[in-house]
C-alpha cells in the first residue's frame, strides 16, 4: 500500500521514469494466446451490413458478427506459407448446410443448417433467411448492388418449409451467387430485429446501425467508437470451422507511425494500413512478417475524362499513357508493394481483367502522338488529388506533372477533400485524376460494367463507347464460355486503346503480422476475416 | 457587491446568446456552402445510381429547402438534440458526452504541466535578471516557441516508448487489457479514483504524460514571456521600491505585493492557452490515438458530416464564452483596479 502510494505520487509529480516504466507492462500482446489484437486505422460506424453510409471499417464487424447462406472457400496464396485468399469460383455454404441450383438456373434452393442458432439462442430458420434478404433488396445501400444478381424483388424469395428457403431469378445468372456470399445479404435475427422496427422504420435500419443480431462467429462484447471493440467467440456457432477460441480486440489508430512503433515492437497482432515507407522500413528490420495480398480486381489508375478537350481525342489519352514514369512511380512511390499493371503485351490472350495495359514510358512517341492530336505545343490541365489519400496520391500527382512537363503539357495539381471529390466526379468536372477501382466480383465483364461503362461516378474515365456498352449489355447473361471470352478479349483490347483509365498497379493489402497469428485469409472486400484466425 | 456580481455574470450569460444564434447561424451557413454533397459521399456502392443517391438525401433530410432545414436544426437544438453522427453512427450530443471529458482531462494536465514549467521560471527569470535561469527561460522559450507539439509528441514516442521503452505505448486513454471504470464524470481519473481502482488510475495518468507534455509545449512560451514581463514591470514599479524601503521581507514583497499585480497579464494568456488546448489539438490527439473533440469533428469535416461540426463548433463556442467570464472574474478577484463589466 505504502510502495502503491509513492507511485501514485511519484507519476503524478509529472517526471517519474519509474512510473512511466510501470505503465509499459501489461501491453505485451504476444504473450496473450487468449486476446487476439488488432490496429486499424478508421472506426466503423454502424453494425448494419447495409447500413446507409456504412464505411469500409464497418465490415470489419458485420462481416464477422454474420453469416451469409453461403460464402467463398479459401485457397492458399501461392508462394506464401500460412496465408489464404478467397476463390471466387468456390461458394460453399455458411448459414446454409447445402444448397441446390436447377439445371436452367433460374431457382436456387437452401437448406438451413439444423441446430444453428443465433447469439441470443434462437434457430436461424427460412423464415429469418427471408425476412434478410427481403430487407437487403429493400434499403437502398444493398438494393442497387443486389440487383447486379437479379435480386430484385421479396417475391423472389419463398419459404418452403421452416429450413428450406427457395430463390428464384428471372433468368439464369453467374452473379446470383456471388451476389449471395457479399456483405449485404448477411442472416439477421428476423425475430429480434422486428422487435425493434417501427412504422417508419420497418427493417430496423435504427436499432441495427448500434446493435446486433447476429449468428456468427463473433459476438460483439464491447464497442466504443473511435477507440476500440471487442469481439467474442461465439460458443455455439455451427456454420464453419473453429480453430481457435481467442477473442479479438481491435483498437484505432489513426496515425500510422503509431501503429507502426506498437508494429515493430511486437505488442500487435495483427496491424493494418501502414504503407509506403512505413511498409518497407518494417521490411527491412525484418523483425516482422509483413504479407502482402493483392486483390485481383483493384486497381489503381490515372483517370482522364473521354468526353472532355482535349482528352476525347484518344490520341491525347495514349500520348499521357505513354508519358507516364511507371517504373519509377511503382519503386518509389509504392516502394514495389503492388502488381503492375503496366508494361504488358500488345495482344490480348487472357480473359481477365484488371491485367497489365501494354504502356510503358515513351516520350518521343507520346509527343508524336501529341503532335498527330494538333497539340505539339501542348496544353494546360490539372491533376487532381484526394486530400486523404496524400500519402501516395501526391508522389503520383508530382511525377506525372513533371513527366507530362517534358512532352508540353503544363499541370496544375490540385488537392481536394473527400467529400468534395465524390461530388466533382459525379459531375464529370475533373478532367484527370487517380481512381481507385475495387470489384467485390471478380468477373471482368462485372469490372466493365462499373468502370468503363454507364453514367455514374464510377466510371471514372467517363467513358462513353456505344461498342463498350453492347458488349456489356451482352455480357450480361452469356452462358457460353467461348462466346464470353471473346467479347471479354474485345473489351480488353478497347480498354488498351482507348484508355481512360491508365492503370498503374493493384496495390498490396499490407497486413504486418505476429509470430503467434495464423490463418490469415483475404476477403474480397479487403477488410478482415476473423473466422479463420487462430494463436498458437 | 455580491448581489451586483452575481447580476453582472447573469447578464454576460444573457449577453452571450445572441453570440451564440450568430455561431450557429455561420456555421450552419458555412458548412453548406463548402463543397461536398453528403449523399453523393454516402452513396458508396458501385451499382448505386442516381435515384439512389435521391433516396439518400431524402433519408438526411437534404432534399428541403436551406432555410426549412435550419428551422428544424433550431428546434432539434432548442430540445438538446444534435443529430445523428455519419461517421460513428451514434448521437452526436453521445459523442460528445464519450470525448469531451478526454479532451478536458488532457487539456487540464497539459494546462497544470505548462504551468509548473512556466510560472515559477518566469518569476526566477524576472527576479534575477540576466542571471543563468533567466538564460535558461530565454533558452526554454526559443525551444517551446519554435517546437511542433505533434513533432515534439513524435520525438517524446520515439524516445521514450520506442527506443527506452519507459512509456506505455502511445495508444489511448488506457492500455487495450485494462476493464475501463464505469463512466460517471467521463474523467478516467476520477472514474477509476470513485470505484477505488488505484492500479487504473495511475495508469490512466501514466498515458496522458507524453500527450500532455505535447500539448504543454506551446504554451510555455507564451505563459513565462507574460510572466517574466509582468514581474518585471511589478519589480520596477514605485510601490514596490516603497515597500523595500520601508524593510518589507523580500518574500513576502513578491508574493503578496508584486505577484498578483503581475498575474494579470497572464491570467488572459492562461484563458488564451487553456482555449486552444481544448479546440485545437487535432494533431496530437491523432498521434495518441487519444479519443477527444479534436480528431472527431476534423473526422466529421473531412467526411462531410454536418451534424458534429456544427455541434462542436457550438460547443467550444460555449467553452470560449464560459473561459472568459470566467477569467474575468478571477481578475476581479485578483486586482480591484480591473472591474467586472456588463
Amino acid at each position: 500500500m505504502k510502495r502503491r502510494d509513492f507511485l501514485n505520487a511519484a507519476a503524478l509529480s509529472g517526471v517519474s521514469l519509474l512510473g512511466l516504466k510501470l505503465g509499459a507492462g501489461p501491453a505485451a500482446a504476444a504473450g496473450r494466446n487468449d486476446v487476439i489484437r488488432i490496429l486499424l486505422e478508421d472506426s466503423p460506424n454502424t453494425f448494419d451490413p447495409s447500413g446507409t453510409g456504412y464505411n469500409p471499417a464497418s465490415c470489419n464487424i458485420s462481416w464477422n458478427v454474420y453469416d451469409r447462406l453461403v460464402t467463398y472457400a479459401s485457397k492458399p496464396v501461392a508462394g506464401e506459407d500460412d496465408a489464404f485468399i478467397y476463390d471466387y469460383d468456390t461458394i460453399v455454404g455458411q448459414a446454409a448446410e447445402s444448397y441446390e441450383v436447377s439445371e436452367d438456373g433460374t431457382v436456387l434452393t437452401f437448406k438451413m443448417r439444423e441446430g444453428a442458432t443465433f447469439h441470443d439462442g434462437r434457430p436461424v430458420t427460412a423464415h429469418d433467411a427471408k425476412w434478410s434478404l427481403d430487407r437487403a433488396v429493400s434499403v437502398p445501400t444493398s438494393k442497387a448492388q443486389l440487383s447486379t444478381g437479379s435480386l430484385t424483388s421479396p417475391d423472389q424469395f419463398v419459404v418452403l418449409d421452416d429450413m428450406t428457403l427457395q430463390i428464384t431469378v428471372p433468368q439464369a445468372d453467374r452473379f446470383t451467387l456471388p451476389n449471395l456470399c457479399i456483405l449485404f445479404p448477411a442472416i439477421i435475427n428476423s425475430e429480434l430485429a422486428k422487435e425493434h422496427a417501427t412504422e417508419d422504420d420497418p427493417w430496423a435500419l435504427n436499432w441495427l446501425k448500434t446493435n446486433e443480431a447476429g449468428g456468427g462467429p463473433f459476438v460483439m462484447s464491447r464497442y466504443v467508437a473511435d477507440q476500440q471493440f471487442v469481439l467474442e467467440r461465439f460458443d455455439d456457432w455451427k456454420n464453419g470451422e473453429v480453430p481457435g477460441q481467442a477473442r479479438v480486440l481491435a483498437q484505432i489508430v489513426p496515425v500510422a507511425s503509431s501503429r507502426r512503433a506498437t508494429a515493430e515492437k511486437g505488442e500487435a497482432d495483427l496491424v493494418r494500413a501502414l504503407s509506403g515507407r512505413d511498409i518497407k522500413d518494417v521490411m527491412d528490420e525484418g523483425q516482422r512478417r509483413v504479407l502482402g495480398i493483392s486483390n485481383p480486381a483493384r486497381m489503381v489508375a490515372i483517370a482522364m475524362n473521354s468526353e472532355m478537350p482535349p482528352f476525347n481525342d484518344k490520341r491525347v489519352r495514349q500520348a499521357v499513357a505513354y508519358s507516364v514514369p511507371y517504373e519509377e512511380m511503382f519503386q518509389s512511390v509504392l516502394y514495389g508493394r503492388g502488381t503492375p499493371l503496366f508494361g504488358g503485351t500488345a495482344e490480348t490472350t487472357e480473359a481477365i481483367y484488371p491485367q497489365p495495359l501494354p504502356y510503358t514510358q515513351d516520350l518521343e512517341k507520346a509527343k508524336a502522338l501529341l503532335a498527330e492530336a494538333g497539340l505539339a505545343d501542348g496544353f494546360d490541365t490539372t491533376f487532381t488529388i484526394d486530400s486523404s489519400y496524400t500519402a501516395t496520391s501526391e508522389p503520383v500527382a508530382i511525377l506525372m506533372q513533371e513527366a507530362l512537363g517534358k512532352i508540353g503539357i503544363r499541370v496544375k495539381i490540385e488537392k481536394v477533400p473527400s467529400g468534395q471529390m465524390g461530388q466533382l466526379q459525379t459531375d464529370r468536372a475533373l478532367p484527370m485524376f487517380i481512381a481507385m477501382g475495387g470489384a467485390w466480383l471478380a468477373d471482368p465483364d462485372y469490372f466493365f460494367r462499373i468502370f468503363y461503362n454507364s453514367a455514374r461516378r464510377w466510371n471514372y474515365g467517363n467513358y462513353q463507347n456505344p461498342e463498350m456498352a453492347q458488349l456489356v449489355e451482352e455480357t450480361r447473361f452469356e452462358s457460353d464460355p467461348a462466346v464470353y471470352k471473346a467479347k471479354v478479349l474485345r473489351m480488353i483490347e478497347l480498354a488498351k486503346d482507348d484508355v481512360p483509365l491508365i492503370a498503374l498497379w493493384s496495390p498490396y493489402q499490407d497486413t504486418v503480422l505476429s509470430d503467434a497469428i495464423h490463418g490469415y485469409t483475404y476477403m474480397f472486400h479487403g477488410q478482415l476475416e476473423m473466422r479463420p484466425l487462430y494463436k498458437a | 457587491m455580491k448581489y451586483r456580481t452575481l447580476r453582472l455574470i447573469l447578464w454576460r450569460l444573457l449577453m452571450a446568446l445572441p453570440i451564440l444564434f450568430g455561431v450557429i447561424v455561420v456555421t450552419f451557413v458555412l458548412i453548406r456552402a463548402l463543397p461536398g454533397d453528403p449523399a453523393i459521399a454516402y452513396a458508396s456502392g458501385p451499382s448505386m445510381d442516381q435515384e439512389d443517391i435521391e433516396a439518400i438525401r431524402r433519408a438526411m433530410g437534404l432534399d428541403k429547402s436551406v432555410f426549412q432545414q435550419f428551422l428544424i436544426y433550431l428546434s432539434n437544438i432548442a430540445h438538446l438534440n444534435f443529430g445523428t453522427s455519419m461517421i460513428t453512427g451514434q448521437p452526436v450530443l453521445q459523442d460528445f458526452a464519450e470525448r469531451l471529458p478526454a479532451t478536458i482531462e488532457l487539456a487540464i494536465v497539459a494546462f497544470a504541466m505548462s504551468l509548473i514549467v512556466a510560472l515559477p521560471v518566469g518569476v526566477l527569470a524576472a527576479v534575477y535578471r540576466d542571471s543563468w535561469i533567466d538564460q535558461l527561460s530565454r533558452v526554454i522559450t526559443s525551444i517551446s516557441a519554435a517546437m511542433p507539439g505533434f513533432f515534439f509528441g513524435l520525438i517524446l514516442i520515439f524516445i521514450f516508448y520506442f527506443v527506452l521503452s519507459l512509456a506505455p505505448e502511445p495508444i489511448g486513454r488506457l492500455s487495450g487489457w485494462t476493464i475501463a471504470p464505469p463512466t460517471v464524470t467521463g474523467f478516467m481519473t476520477i472514474d477509476a479514483a470513485l470505484i477505488g481502482d488505484w492500479e487504473v488510475v495511475r495508469e490512466a495518468i501514466v498515458k496522458m504524460l507524453m500527450p500532455a507534455a505535447s500539448m504543454a509545449i506551446f504554451a510555455v512560451a507564451p505563459l513565462m514571456r507574460m510572466m517574466r514581463g509582468g514581474m518585471i514591470d511589478a519589480l520596477d514599479s514605485d510601490y514596490i521600491k516603497a515597500a523595500r524601503a520601508y524593510g518589507v521581507p523580500g518574500w513576502k514583497i513578491l508574493l503578496q505585493y508584486a505577484l498578483p499585480n503581475a498575474m494579470l497579464p497572464v491570467l488572459a494568456t492562461m484563458g488564451m492557452v487553456l482555449s486552444t488546448m481544448l479546440g485545437a489539438n487535432i494533431m496530437i490527439e491523432k498521434l495518441f490515438a487519444w479519443p477527444g473533440i479534436g480528431s472527431y469533428s476534423v473526422n466529421a469535416l473531412i467526411g462531410v458530416d454536418y451534424a458534429p461540426v456544427q455541434a462542436f463548433v457550438l460547443i467550444v463556442a460555449v467553452l470560449f464564452v464560459l473561459m472568459t467570464l470566467a477569467i474575468d472574474i478571477l481578475s476581479a478577484a485578483i486586482d480591484p483596479r480591473y472591474k467586472l463589466k456588463g
